[in-house]
């Protein structure tokens, strides 16, 4: 069973409907990427199903209906969301940032190990423990954020453009760590990326949306070898 | 056919249709609102001066905070400051018109001095400072006991209906203080028509960005603030005028916290705006105090919340959703 | 000559504003919104303990209780009147909170009438002498009930998970909610803390003061004004300033004779321009860098 469904997704802002019926499904333990321009509707894919805007339609995840929770009920079952511009939280430190990502965990210890897995994952983050995060660059604060979510122990993690604003390097830093988590936990993830290029080399499947609808879907591999998408975002 | 293309194409046969309706209809308003003060009571001619009085201070007040976004909680003491020069001006026998000019100039030099530095303020910090101009007028004007008459205030006899005009005084007051109002509203509208308004609303929205697009913020903040003064004063004149006195009450923080209340129940950034605001100002506690003296002022409080909950946009902004909703009915 | 009696009193009247100044920045933190209505909760919240002691019970346990209660109050308030204004611009928030005032004034005229009352103090009437000054145990219990409530709230918020929770939703409220912390429930603990801080501002105060509906109202301009010269973010910068605003009123009210009883209230206001004009952000706040 998928652990992520989402049929029939309408979603928008006010009056205005920017997904126009979105049938996706990610299987536990898999990888999508999302694919498209610039105001296709990716984010707001991700925001409607963590319960950010206005949505109708069908989520379901892990077989409860999500559609109509409100987003920290969502967050607590389990789904993991990390922001497009980051979202950290820039007054406090970088390790009352990863502790508030496991508030909702009641063991310390356990808490405890985890922000050591975090470090191990992105050592960066443990030069800088005790820094505001606002001090972080945009990388930094990029790996932060992912850490964060990942302190709640989510079984789906949904990332919106993670490589946005960073540089080449920096990005590469990023998903390296990706492909470690993939490899190293069982974590299901949804990813929202312009880098097309990147991201495909990270999932099993991929979709492509255009003005609210999805256009293509399937294999990475298949998406990868498609001409219309190696023209418009593989810059081929 | 969508409903996006039948409303469109009823705004354009109403107004062909409607333009010389709306004209009678403003028409027929303007003949009512003269005529009212010949058929009212004496306080009522009173009440209806003093919201145009407020009005006027209100508007000067939607400048700095409505427009560009600067929250005062000064307005008051210009209101004061201004109904102080009046009275000493009518008191040591000059003219009306050399009254309202001291009391324009005195408030208009107090605007400039204390906006230089404190525009240079963000936010709450802003607000808070100006809430100095209130805190430092009252004792100044109890102390100032031989310009002012300290705490119990100077008494003056500013205007009366002069014989021509067959009006009685409180008649005669309702129109001169609607005619200088009139002509205030009109200057304030069209200064924000043009570059000041744009300036001022960019101001609002997000301050790095207007200047980074080039707009002087300090400048048009620190006009924005002396138009909110010039405002006051001239309402102080006006007040002084419609009441025949002025005592430190007027200078209150209390007075200044009201007129922002006031501001935002009429509607921010709407000439109208301030008159309703005004009008709810001046008439709502008196209509509370009428249902029950003790619990006047929490019976007041309610309305307020009931307004701020429910006619987002103020009073205003509720009258024109209204009036179009009863143009949308009738063009069915 | 500043004498050490002038300090001391200073302190004393800066631990009262402090406590009502702490209750803002808890509420600006959380909700964005200063809250032009604290003070006005807090008299609600001293008239409820003169209520509690009328009946019998010993002044601490009335205190106690009162406290309790302010919870209560400041809790509904935010969930049934502040809430809807709080995503809005900050003009219509702070003209709710306005409204609110207004409303608890009305309440506490309708309730207790507006004649003047006496509260009973929680210390021993006693003086006390050290260093030269001599101090009531009401102002030496008001310092340390303060200085205590500073080291509580710190360990509170720093080193507690509902403390983390509550910093956490007071930053950013939409990245909250995505780690799966129920905003809308923290916003209220907030809200009940603030008037906790400031029934307690209240109740200090109110044993040197003749109780009536606005008797909270020139702390209130004490408190705002020390709140925003520490930085409005900053709980440990609203305290300071606070102590500072207390000593330098009383010092100039003392040795300028200019100053008077109703000129007062201008000595923190001048105070607090004369240096926002040298660090706009205030004593601790932070310099607002926008990304555009």
């Amino acid at each position: 069973m998928s652990l992520l469904e989402v049929a029939g997704l309408r979603a928008g802002y006010g009056a205005a409907e920017v997904l126009h019926g979105i049938d996706l499904s990610v299987a536990e333990g898999g990888a999508t990427a999302v694919l498209g321009a610039n105001g296709a509707g990716k984010t707001t894919l991700l925001r409607a199903i963590t319960g950010g805007v206005r949505r109708s339609g069908r989520i379901a995840f892990d077989g409860t209906d999500i559609t109509a929770r409100r987003t920290d009920q969502i967050a607590r079952l389990g789904v993991g969301h990390v922001p497009q511009g980051r979202g950290t939280l820039n007054r406090l430190s970088v390790r009352d940032n990863l502790l508030a990502g496991a508030l909702l965990r009641r063991n310390r210890r356990e808490v405890k190990a985890g922000v050591a897995e975090c470090l191990q994952l992105f050592p960066r983050l443990g030069e800088r423990i005790d820094a505001s995060a606002a001090a972080l660059s945009g990388g930094e604060q990029q790996m932060l954020a992912i850490a964060r979510a990942l302190m709640g122990r989510p079984r789906l993690l949904l990332l919106d453009e993670p490589s946005l604003g960073l540089a080449p390097r920096v990005t590469a830093e990023v998903f390296a760590a990706l492909h470690r988590l993939r490899t190293e936990s069982g974590l299901t993830l949804l990813l929202v990326e312009q880098n097309a290029r990147i991201a495909l080399d990270l999932v099993d499947d991929a979709a492509v949306v255009e003005a609210g609808r999805l256009t293509l879907t399937g294999p990475a591999a298949e998406i990868a070898g498609d001409d219309g998408v190696r023209r418009a975002y593989l810059g081929v | 056919m969508t409903t996006t293309e039948r409303a469109s194409a009823a705004p354009a046969t109403l107004s062909a249709r409607a333009r010389p309706l709306r004209w009678v209809a403003y028409a027929v308003v303007a003949v009512v609102l003269l005529a009212i003060p010949q058929f009212a009571s004496p306080y009522t001619n009173l009440q209806l001066t003093l919201i145009l009085v407020y009005g006027v201070a209100i508007l000067g007040l939607d400048v700095l905070v409505g427009r560009a976004g600067q929250v005062s909680l000064g307005q008051s003491a210009f209101v004061g400051l201004g109904a102080y020069a009046a009275a000493y001006a009518f008191g040591h026998g000059w003219g009306p018109v050399a009254a309202l000019a001291l009391a324009v100039a005195l408030a208009g030099v107090v605007a400039v001095l204390v906006a230089i530095p404190a525009v240079r303020l963000r936010g709450f910090a802003f607000g808070i400072i100006t809430l100095a101009l209130p805190a430092f007028a009252v004792p100044l004007a109890n102390r100032l006991v031989d310009l002012t008459g300290g705490s119990q205030g100077v008494a003056v006899v500013a205007t009366t209906a002069p014989e021509w005009t067959g009006q009685a005084d409180d008649q005669w007051r309702v129109y001169l203080v609607g005619v200088v109002a009139a002509v205030v509203f009109w200057l304030v509208h069209n200064l924000l028509d043009g570059r000041l308004g744009r300036a001022l609303a960019a101001i609002r929205v997000n301050e790095a960005m207007a200047a980074a697009n080039g707009v002087a913020v300090h400048r048009n903040k620190v006009l924005a603030f002396t138009v909110a003064g010039l405002c006051g004063g001239v309402a102080g004149w006006l007040y002084l005028i419609a009441v025949q006195f002025v005592s430190p009450a007027i200078l209150q923080l209390n007075l200044a916290v009201s007129l922002l209340v006031a501001l935002v129940v009429g509607g921010t950034r709407s000439l109208l705006g301030a008159l309703l605001g005004a009008a709810f100002f001046v008439l709502v506690p008196n209509v509370t105090d009428n249902i029950s003296p003790g619990r006047s002022y929490l019976i007041f409080g309610i309305c307020l919340l009931v307004v701020l909950f429910f006619f987002p946009g103020g009073l205003a902004g509720a009258l024109r959703r209204f009036l179009t909703w009863t143009r949308h009915r009738l063009h069915r | 000559m500043i004498a050490v009696q002038q300090i001391v009193d200073g302190i004393t009247a800066g631990s009262i504003y402090a406590a009502l100044a702490l209750a803002l920045v808890l509420v600006y933190r959380s909700t964005g919104l200063v809250n032009f209505a604290q003070g006005q909760m807090a008299a609600v919240s001293v008239y409820i303990g003169w209520s509690l002691v009328e009946t019998g019970l010993p002044v601490w346990l009335a205190v106690l209780l009162t406290l309790l209660i302010s919870l209560v109050i400041g809790a509904l308030t935010e969930r049934l009147l502040i809430r809807r204004f709080e995503g809005q611009e900050p003009l219509v928030a702070i003209v709710a909170t306005v409204a609110v005032l207004i409303c608890f004034n009305g309440l506490i005229n309708l309730v207790w009438g507006g004649s003047v009352r006496a509260f009973p103090s929680l210390f021993p009437d006693d003086v006390v002498s050290f260093l030269g000054a001599r101090a009531t145990w009401g102002d030496v219990g008001t310092v340390a009930v303060l200085a205590g409530t500073v080291v509580i709230l710190q360990l509170f918020f720093l080193r507690t998970r509902l403390g983390l929770a509550l910093r956490t939703a007071a930053d950013n409220p939409s990245s909250a909610r995505l780690l799966g912390l129920p905003v809308g429930s923290l916003l209220l603990v907030g809200w009940g803390l603030a008037a906790v801080l400031g029934g307690l501002a209240g109740c200090l105060v109110a044993p040197s003061v003749p109780l009536q509906p606005n008797m909270m109202d020139t702390i209130l301009v004490y408190a705002l004004a020390a709140a925003v010269l520490g930085g409005l973010d900053s709980p440990l910068g609203a305290v300071v300033a606070a102590w500072l605003i207390g000593i330098v009123e009383t010092v100039a009210g003392a040795n300028i004779d200019v100053i008077g009883s109703d000129l007062r209230i201008a000595v923190p206001l001048v105070l607090l321009a004369l240096i926002l004009l040298v660090r706009p952000q205030g004593l601790f706040g932070h310099r607002d860098v926008e990304r555009l």
